[in-house]
């Protein structure tokens, strides 16, 4: 006998944790018909012919919201044949106020009451005996944490579901009790005996969405509006809250039974509270927080591994565990340093290139007089920076020692230690190896490896970042950070529930924009969607480090900058935006959970990391494994004087690419860039922000190292002009679509992706022609339409506030 | 009439009733803050707003618009 | 353009297609060729709960 069995539970009672214990790795997730929430399937383990529904986490089966209807629509339409209802023990009143409305329904109802260690330990007791007296249903202890009792709970689940469906019991006071009857009399719902009860209470409450599809008629409709308004009358209440009011009255009355509080002392959770959110603590708590996030997953660990990736594994290789670098390096220090110095004194005696052999050299010092002096220039490879530094004869003789106890020959890295190849030597050197042709080693190399390559580089930082943000998630501090918040974000036409898919955008934007479901108030929400993309995600980073190193020479302000300018997006489009017709209007609610804090558990805060992370990599294995082809062939085929052929790396000008480029460059000459490959670059962006970095590392790659192609394209201005752009935008596709679904409306999207783009122009333009003026290269009329601009972005930041209503 | 919004820090009161109506009521209520029930003030936001409450047994933040709601004793 | 050659485009060709491939079945399934489910966050109760 097949048997669903659907999972049912308040937020934060533990429902996932269940499910994924219950599922292990069989489920499937995919989405709810029509709707935005998300649906997740699985089969029991050890049962395969028992699938296991994880309904959404809710409060209540209010018509409401989209959360709510999707599970009763589920629970009545697909009649699953049996409920588990997942109880948070430390919170018992207000996660039976769902119980008694799952109860209801008819369906075979078994409770899972979760985090009974918790309970326990904090001296409280539960008596599960009288609860499942009292509630008529099996309850059964488990900790879904721990796995304790998981499969108790299904097992006793499928034995309800064998048992067949009942009639719910009465649980209202007499008088609401008797209308409810009537109304079961009256109404004639064509439906079996068991689901009776449930559509005469929401009748009772006048919920629209069931009045519609039951049909009832006319007449008996106004006799039972007619009971209920005389109730309404006699209690002195609307009906939904008589109903609301009866519900909680009854659970007073089973827990007062079944459930003992020890006393009222602080628990460990309350104590933390009070530090976190205090007075004033609570925002150096925060901004420490926010750093401390950013410092290490950005700039410290993040950027340590990130480098290991870059220019060992997808560079030229690495020392395993570092063992023989610093002497590696040491030696090729000494190495080229001994090199220019003979360079020096051969350039001085007219020598085009000297042959570093026994012979030339000794040549060298032969006709080099004693008190003779030489100088060479030497650059430092971060600033670029350029020194002369001026050698005598006796650094000559020196020199000429050193380098023929190198033999010669420049140190090999595999003599000093464990040296692993990077995989582009490694791939190469394969190629060459079976006498690959040039044009597909080019591809492969050149293309996939650099593209693909540039992307993955960045996987530990992503790691890091998502490691911090799945344990905020799982401590309980993401609520307090909208507690704390909200009335900063009210100020910018936003709630504190946007901080949340703004904080969840710097990982992603895709749930960063989900996120904004929470928000009820439908502008709030749609401004909450148009402006999280403004943080940089996590596929942004690549593309700021790139420029940051590149144009910036590495400059560590570049990235908080990026950040900065992602807040002042928002702040600045909440205030304007809430001045149009389109915004204006009365804040949304902020009735919300505060969760205990609990300490993250390792499995949870590495499962979180891994699938967001590994999901990252999918993207990089597919979608800009793809990118990269496409734009390598669109970069180096085109038609050039003698026709369609193979470009050589000195006449990408000719490309497809650079044609398409070309062609929209000039829309960007007003921000500093109208190149074609940082257009190019623009447009790859689009699918995939990372794709930036790649198109960017085989545009301005192809002739030698592309940090150094990139710092002459771009000024300092420029480059950061470039990057405010890029930064602004519109998101990703993947992105666009999710603003498609949220938003659930054409137009909408067409505003948000409009003005996105719009703004970031104008922002790149401002950015520009105002540090233009300190550069010197002043366009007058450009220069005039930024103050423009910077007049009218001024004007609508300090206008007062349209009057609501008017 | 004193409402929710005017309680002090640390004061334990009464609902006595719920003003408003459609959603955010359904949703206050649905939160568990009915009539009758004892609602503990613990804080309000280092801004000024929204306010922390023990409600039932769990913690609670709302804000002061629709705190102004609740009727208490 | 010699064997070797050939073998490595063949591979090539192979990847992009099954890469193709587990795209457009990935579309037709319904899930979203998004990088970053919800599946896995902890913050979903929150984003799933009203």
């Amino acid at each position: 006998m097949n048997i669903r069995i659907a999972l049912a539970g308040n937020p934060n009672s533990g429902k996932t944790t269940l499910f994924n214990n219950l599922t292990q790795s069989n489920q499937y997730v995919g989405n709810w018909p029509g709707v935005t929430v998300e649906k997740k399937e699985g089969k029991l383990r050890k049962h395969n012919d028992v699938t296991v529904v994880d309904l959404p986490g809710i409060y209540s089966l209010s018509p409401y919201t989209e959360e709510e209807v999707v599970a009763r629509n589920y629970l009545l339409d697909e009649k699953p044949e049996v409920i588990i209802n997942i109880v948070d023990g430390t919170n018992l009143e207000r996660n039976l106020y769902l119980s008694t409305q799952l109860m209801e329904l008819g369906i075979p109802f078994v409770m899972a009451l979760n985090m009974m260690d918790v309970v326990r330990k904090n001296g409280d007791r539960i008596d599960t005996k009288a609860l499942s007296n009292s509630l008529g249903c099996p309850v059964v202890e488990i900790s879904a944490l721990r796995g304790e009792n998981t499969l108790k709970v299904a097992e006793d689940a499928i034995k309800e579901a064998q048992k067949g469906r009942r009639t719910p019991a009465p649980i209202f006071s007499s008088n609401i009790e008797k209308v409810i009857s009537y109304i079961e009399e009256k109404a004639a719902f064509k439906c079996s005996e068991s689901e009776k009860r449930w559509y005469a209470i929401k009748v009772f409450e006048g919920d629209q969405k069931v009045l519609e599809k039951v049909k009832i008629e006319n007449y008996a409709l106004s006799e039972i509006k007619k009971e209920v308004e005389n109730v309404e009358v006699e209690m002195d209440d609307d009906k939904e809250s008589i109903i609301t009011n009866e519900r909680y009255s009854y659970i007073e009355r089973v827990v007062k039974t079944s459930y003992k509080k020890k006393s009222n002392g602080l628990t460990v959770s309350d104590k933390i509270d009070t530090i976190v959110t205090n007075k004033y603590l609570a925002l150096p708590i925060f901004a420490l927080v926010m750093w401390l996030v950013y410092f290490v997953s950005v700039s410290t660990i993040g950027t340590i591994f990130t480098d290991w990736a870059n220019d060992g594994v997808f560079g030229d290789g690495f020392y395993l565990l570092g063992i023989g670098r610093s002497a590696y390096e040491e030696s090729v220090e000494e190495y080229g340093t001994a090199e220019s110095v003979v360079n020096a004194f051969g350039e001085k005696l007219g020598l085009e290139a000297v042959e570093l052999d026994e012979d030339s050299l000794e040549d060298i010092l032969l006709s080099t007089e004693k008190d003779g002096v030489a100088s060479y220039i030497l650059q430092d490879e971060e600033t670029l920076s350029e020194e002369e530094i001026e050698v005598t004869y006796t650094e000559l003789v020196e020199s000429v020692d050193i380098l023929s106890s190198y033999n010669y020959s420049e140190p090999e890295p595999e003599e000093y230690g464990p040296w692993v190849p990077g995989l582009p030597v490694l791939i190469g050197n394969g190629l060459e190896a079976i006498g690959c042709s040039e044009w597909l080693m080019g591809l492969i190399l050149d293309g996939i490896v650099a593209g693909v390559g540039a992307v993955l580089g960045f996987v530990p930082q992503m790691f890091v970042l998502f490691l911090f943000l799945a344990v905020l998630e799982d401590c309980g501090y993401m609520a307090r950070i909208a507690f704390v918040m909200d009335r900063i974000f009210r100020k910018f036409g936003l709630s504190g529930k946007s901080f949340i898919p703004i904080l969840i955008g710097t990982g992603c934007g895709v749930p960063g924009i989900m996120a904004s479901r929470t928000i009820e108030n439908e502008k709030d929400r749609r401004m909450t969607i148009i402006t999280t993309t403004f943080i940089p995600c996590g596929a942004k980073l690549p593309f700021i480090a790139m420029i940051a190193g590149s144009i910036f020479g590495g400059a560590s302000w570049v990235a908080p900058t990026a950040y900065f300018l992602g807040m002042f997006a928002i702040i600045t489009s909440g205030i304007i935006l809430k001045k149009t017709k389109l915004f204006s209007g009365d804040p949304a609610p902020f009735v919300m959970e505060l969760p205990s804090y609990h300490t993250p558990t390792v499995k949870n805060v590495l499962l979180s990391m891994w699938e967001r992370g590994w999901s990252f990599i999918k993207k990089a294995g597919t979608i800009i494994f793809l990118s990269t082809i496409v734009v390598w062939f669109t970069s180096f085929f085109g038609f050039a004087a003698d026709g369609f052929r193979m470009l050589s790396e000195e006449e990408l000008d000719y490309s497809i690419l650079g044609r398409i480029g070309s062609l929209i460059a000039w829309i960007f000459y007003p921000l500093g860039w109208g190149n074609w490959q940082a257009a190019v670059a623009s447009i790859t962006g689009l699918v995939a922000k990372e794709n930036i970095v790649g198109t960017l590392g085989i545009l301005y790659g192809a002739e030698g190292s592309a940090y150094a192609g990139i710092s002459a394209a771009f000024s300092k201005v420029a480059g950061l002009s470039f990057l405010s752009f890029n930064l602004l935008c519109a998101p990703c596709f993947a992105a666009i679509g999710a603003i498609k679904r949220e938003m659930n409306s054409a137009k909408w999207t067409w505003f948000a992706v409009g003005y996105q783009c719009l703004f970031a122009y104008l922002v790149a333009l401002v950015v520009y022609q105002f540090g233009s003026l300190f550069t010197g290269n002043v366009n007058v009329l450009l220069l005039f339409v930024a103050i423009l601009v910077a007049a009218y972005f001024l004007y609508m930041l300090f206008k007062k506030e349209r009057k609501v209503g008017v | 009439m004193n409402t929710l919004k005017d309680t002090k820090i640390g004061e334990t009161v009464r609902v006595k009733t719920l003003m408003g109506e459609g959603r955010i009521k359904r949703r206050i209520m649905d939160m568990g803050i009915t009539k009758g029930v004892e609602i503990y003030v613990r804080k309000v936001a280092p801004l000024g707003d929204p306010m922390e409450v023990t409600v039932r047994g769990y913690e609670l933040s709302l804000r002061k618009a629709e705190a102004e709601n609740i009727v208490v004793e | 353009m010699n064997l070797s050659s050939l073998i490595v485009l063949l591979i090539l060709i192979l990847i992009v297609g099954a890469v193709v491939f587990s795209l457009i079945r990935k579309k037709k399934n319904g899930e979203s060729s998004c990088s970053c489910g919800c599946s896995g966050c902890g913050m979903k109760d929150c984003c799933h709960k009203k």
